[in-house]
């Protein structure tokens, strides 16, 4: 191996070394200047935008070719480019949809800038790794990050026990990814994704040691996506912590989270496919489920929103578990198209507001098409996406997915799986149903900055003409997902 | 001008109206009358254009006015559109019914006006696309699409329990209708195309063709209705505003059996041949247990509801005997079922709309005070039993013809539902118009105006012309029909 090329290519992590030089120029920034507080707030969200732009430029402008670096432990390929730009672009709509809402709760710490940016970092660092090691580093460099959003609203109960209750299980969690890694590295010798994806694994030592170990990694991502059986945290969580950061957390870790699993198994762990296979299958089969059954009775949107999220990311394990190269296409086209429902969704959430006081409960949407008909249409298009309705884009993201399952002989699996769909669409249903046909008690008038009304806008459009580009749309994620040669 | 787009511009023009609406602003009365203008005259521009190409449509069978543009390759998802002679009546039945409906909801529709005509006009567009898509999976987004502005409708302007019904009816149509899109997944990803044109000519192995079979089924069941997976419907019906069961009655039912005919029998000839047995049982069963209850029924829409369930229960029989007759015979009786049962919920809005009841036991004596109106009712009345002379008894009797062909008894069971069915539609029909007059709010009831004679008379012409010469209609699905049944004998009996 060429050291001097090779070794130490800058190039490979410059984006992550320009966010953190932005993040070391930003806290001292923010402990020093003074000034107004609310027009501080709004300084420091276009500081930070600015330097998740700067990043995204970089990492545009960088290399696309698969490149490896630093002994193996980053990696550059499309994918990475990809799911990194799709991390910073979601970052920063979350930072425009959540401006109204810090303003509104006056949560106008600067830490909450500088915190998201870190756990941007974080996941940026994560989304390059070529080793369990670089990837740990990433994955608490986000997590703790984290944990402190949670539990940024220092003076609220509810926020407090849900930073605790997130920090204890995901410290948890990490603990047993740390105890997976070690094991897998007892039997192959090696922590390196490349190493391991090249022959150092076979059936050969397929052994209850291999099993314990991968079970143990993939459970503590799966901890990290809230995926069922480790999803218990997310409900509280989603509910406890500030709705900004509750979108953020519904959207922006996920992204990462799923783009590390595709490295773990696409690459490192491909040749021992049929051990994870089933794990995956069930987790998702799961959480579909789960997440199907806990929505139904969910008052507090936010709770209902936690469910979503788990049954949607089980689509993905879904998919993911097919260990194909149209189960990868798959995943990615659902992870898009339920980054931007998400976006949409929350972006309505956080603009929900009367007198000063978030709406949180479902019941207190009722009459929303008399009240505020563009918000109420808006929303009603991202939640039948969400549903999986023809001809919106979740209806195409879960068609493809069903398409890879039977493609791959597990037809049964698509049964229940669509049963799933089914169940969920009864309370996204639901939900239109208490804007369209409930009325209200007294109507009242939706006030948000234009910037939340356009991204409502954009997304809901995104979804409703989403036949119309989906084809450049896949052809666009078939050549990312290529990176990953199966 | 054949050559235009006009499946496309059928489809395309509602839409427009829809939007155009959108835009109406200003106070609150001018906005209603503009709506309803709107509305209006956009449903007659798309009937004008459904009676153009019923006129232009060529006598042969396969389909014509087909349009082709690539939507997502990838996926294989085309924008396909055209018709035979089966669809194209199916096109113009929905044509015709819109226009009718806004009509009828002139005066009753009484707040949310410009949402209500919104709503219908996109309900049209997607009931022309359903009929008209060419491609598997564009006919499943119509086909489910649907769904959404009749769960508005019958959510919004609905009776007291609406939101109940309205759920009743989303979720039950889509969990029949998600074994479908397993089942469109299979049957693409298995023949490699999403043409309709290719499937009709594909063979799929026996074993494929049974197990892809009840998906179908359960998605086209749901719709039509057959028993027992009708519970949907009398509570959609009697919650549903009066053009809302129109539609529904009208043509969404429809949908399920254009389903049976369009894809069940023939591109799974041999399990439907499997099968057929089965639906006879069912179809059997729904026509004398829905007479049975219709004859019970306290509520007028109920009753009008679960006879459409028995009507639908000739329809799949007379699919499901695989004969020339017994198809004919399902395809009229289920235009005419689409004239009368829409035209039986019109009557049953226009005394709603005076009364505000639908309990029979609040009616008795209306002959007095509405005479026109009861000659009327009685027309529909008699076509609904299969009068000779009106459109129900050409569909009737071309059924039982193929049923007796099949068994003797599958004749005598349609036959006692037939009876059953004379006993309820008279019953009704005597219990509302005749006797004394002992509610006072009847005696104060006017007979119907004339935006009501404007709704029922094309309606009557209807019924008359399909009663006393079906040729003019099913001359054009003849060659359909009968290439459909050669290559199902083809393929069953080889």
């Amino acid at each position: 191996m060429n050291l001097l090329t090779n070794g130490l290519d800058i190039n490979l992590v410059f984006p992550e070394i320009f966010l953190s030089l932005w993040l070391l120029i930003f806290i001292p920034l923010g402990v020093y200047s003074g000034g107004e507080k609310q027009n501080r707030q709004s300084y420091f969200t276009i500081f930070s935008i600015l330097g998740l732009l700067g990043t995204l430029l970089i990492i545009l402008m960088g290399d696309y070719r698969a490149t490896r670096g630093f002994f193996d432990l980053v990696v550059n390929d499309r994918l990475a480019v990809f799911l990194k730009s799709l991390v910073i672009l979601a970052g920063i709509l979350v930072l425009i949809i959540s401006e109204k809402y810090r303003t509104m709760t006056k949560l106008y710490l600067f830490e909450y800038p500088v915190l998201i940016l870190f756990s941007i970092l974080g996941m940026l660092v994560m989304l390059s790794s070529n080793d369990f090691i670089t990837l740990y580093l990433g994955l608490e460099l986000q997590s703790l990050a984290l944990y402190v959003l949670a539990s940024i609203k220092k003076d609220s109960l509810k926020s407090s026990e849900a930073g605790l209750k997130y920090f204890i299980l995901g410290a948890l969690a990490s603990g047993f990814f740390l105890y997976g890694v070690s094991l897998l590295f007892g039997i192959t010798g090696t922590t390196s994704f490349t190493m391991l994806s090249s022959n150092t694994l076979d059936y050969t030592n397929n052994s209850l040691l291999l099993n314990f170990s991968i079970v143990l990694i993939i459970s503590s991502i799966a901890f990290k996506l809230s995926i069922a059986p480790f999803h218990m945290w997310t409900p509280d969580v989603y509910e406890g912590a500030p709705t900004s950061v509750t979108a953020f957390f519904a959207i922006v870790p996920k992204i990462a989270a799923i783009g590390v699993l595709m490295r773990i198994l696409y690459i490192a762990l491909i040749d021992i496919h049929l051990i994870w296979n089933q794990l995956i299958l069930i987790l998702g089969m799961l959480s579909i489920f789960i997440g199907a059954f806990g929505a139904l009775l969910q008052v507090n949107i936010k709770r209902l929103m936690a469910y979503s999220a788990i049954s949607n990311i089980g689509y993905i394990f879904l998919a993911l578990s097919l260990g194909t190269q149209l189960g990868l296409e798959a995943s990615l086209l659902y992870l898009t198209v339920y980054t931007v429902s998400a976006l949409g969704g929350f972006a309505f959430i956080l603009s929900m507001e009367k007198d000063n006081i978030m709406l949180n409960d479902i019941a207190s949407f009722a009459g929303l098409s008399k009240s505020n008909p563009f918000y109420a249409i808006c929303f009603s298009i991202i939640l039948l996406s969400l549903a999986g309705l023809p001809p919106l884009a979740g209806f195409i993201a879960k068609f493809y997915i069903f398409k890879a399952v039977i493609a791959a002989d597990y037809l049964w699996f698509a049964v229940i799986g669509i049963i799933g769909s089914v169940i969920s669409a009864y309370y996204y249903l639901n939900i239109v149903k208490v804007m369209f046909l409930d009325e209200a008690e007294e109507s009242f008038k939706v006030e948000t900055k234009s910037s939340i009304k356009l991204i409502l806008f954009i997304t809901a459009m995104l979804l409703l003409i989403f036949l119309i580009y989906a084809d450049s749309l896949v052809n666009f994620l078939t050549y990312i997902s290529k990176a990953i040669v199966l | 001008m054949t050559s235009w787009p006009i499946l496309s511009l059928m489809i395309f023009i509602p839409l427009f109206g829809a939007f155009f609406i959108s835009l109406i602003d200003g106070d609150e009365r001018t906005v209603n009358k503009n709506t309803k203008m709107v509305a209006m005259w956009t449903s007659i521009v798309v009937f004008i254009l459904s009676i153009f190409v019923w006129v232009n449509f060529p006598i042969s069978s396969g389909f014509h006015f087909v349009e082709e543009v690539s939507l997502f390759s990838s996926l294989g998802i085309s924008y396909r559109l055209g018709i035979d002679g089966i669809s194209m009546l199916f096109v113009v039945l929905s044509a015709f019914l819109v226009p009718i409906c806004i009509l009828a909801s002139w005066k009753s529709i009484k707040f949310r006006v410009k949402e209500y005509m919104i709503l219908f006009l996109l309900l049209e567009s997607l009931m022309i696309g359903t009929f008209c898509a060419l491609d598997l999976l564009l006919f499943y987004i119509f086909f489910e699409a649907l769904l959404i502005p009749m769960f508005l409708i019958i959510g919004i302007w609905g009776g007291p329990r609406r939101v109940y019904a309205a759920f009743k009816f989303f979720l039950y149509t889509l969990a029949g209708s998600v074994l479908f899109l397993i089942a469109i997944i299979v049957m693409g990803y298995s023949s490699g195309t999403f043409d309709i044109r290719e499937l009709l000519e594909h063979n799929f192995p026996y074993q494929l063709q049974l197990l892809l079979w009840p998906a179908l089924f359960a998605s086209f069941a749901v719709k039509t209705p057959m028993w027992p997976f009708h519970t949907w419907l009398p509570d959609a019906h009697v919650e549903a505003p009066t053009a809302g069961s129109v539609i529904l009655a009208g043509v969404l039912l429809k949908v399920g059996g254009y389903g049976f005919i369009r894809f069940s029998i023939p591109m799974l000839p041999n399990a439907s041949d499997y099968y057929a047995p089965l639906v006879f049982v069912l179809g059997v069963i729904a026509i004398i247990y829905a007479s049975l209850v219709a004859l019970m029924q306290k509520d007028m829409k109920k009753l009008i509801a679960y006879s459409s369930v028995a009507h639908m229960g000739y329809v799949t029989i007379g699919l499901f005997t695989f004969k020339e007759e017994g198809i004919d015979g399902a395809i009229i009786q289920m235009l005419s079922h689409g004239l009368v049962s829409a035209a039986l919920f019109l009557c049953i809005g226009v005394l709603y709309d005076r009364m505000h009841t639908r309990m029979i036991a609040d009616y008795g004596g209306v002959v007095k005070m509405m005479p026109k109106f009861a000659l009327i009712f009685m027309v529909f009345m008699l076509a609904s039993i299969g009068l000779p002379g009106t459109s129900g008894f050409v569909g009737e009797l071309l059924v039982l013809i193929a049923a007796y062909k099949v068994s003797g008894y599958l004749a005598f069971a349609i036959g006692l539902g037939m009876i059953l069915g004379a006993a309820y539609m008279l019953w009704l029909y005597k219990r509302v118009i005749f006797g004394d007059a002992d509610n006072k709010n009847v005696q104060s009831l006017t007979d119907i105006d004339k935006r009501e004679y404007i709704i029922f008379i094309p309606i009557i012409i209807g019924i008359f012309w399909l009663g006393i010469y079906p040729e003019s209609f099913s001359i054009e699905f003849r060659e359909s029909v009968v290439s459909l049944v050669s290559s199902f004998n083809n393929r069953v009996l080889n």
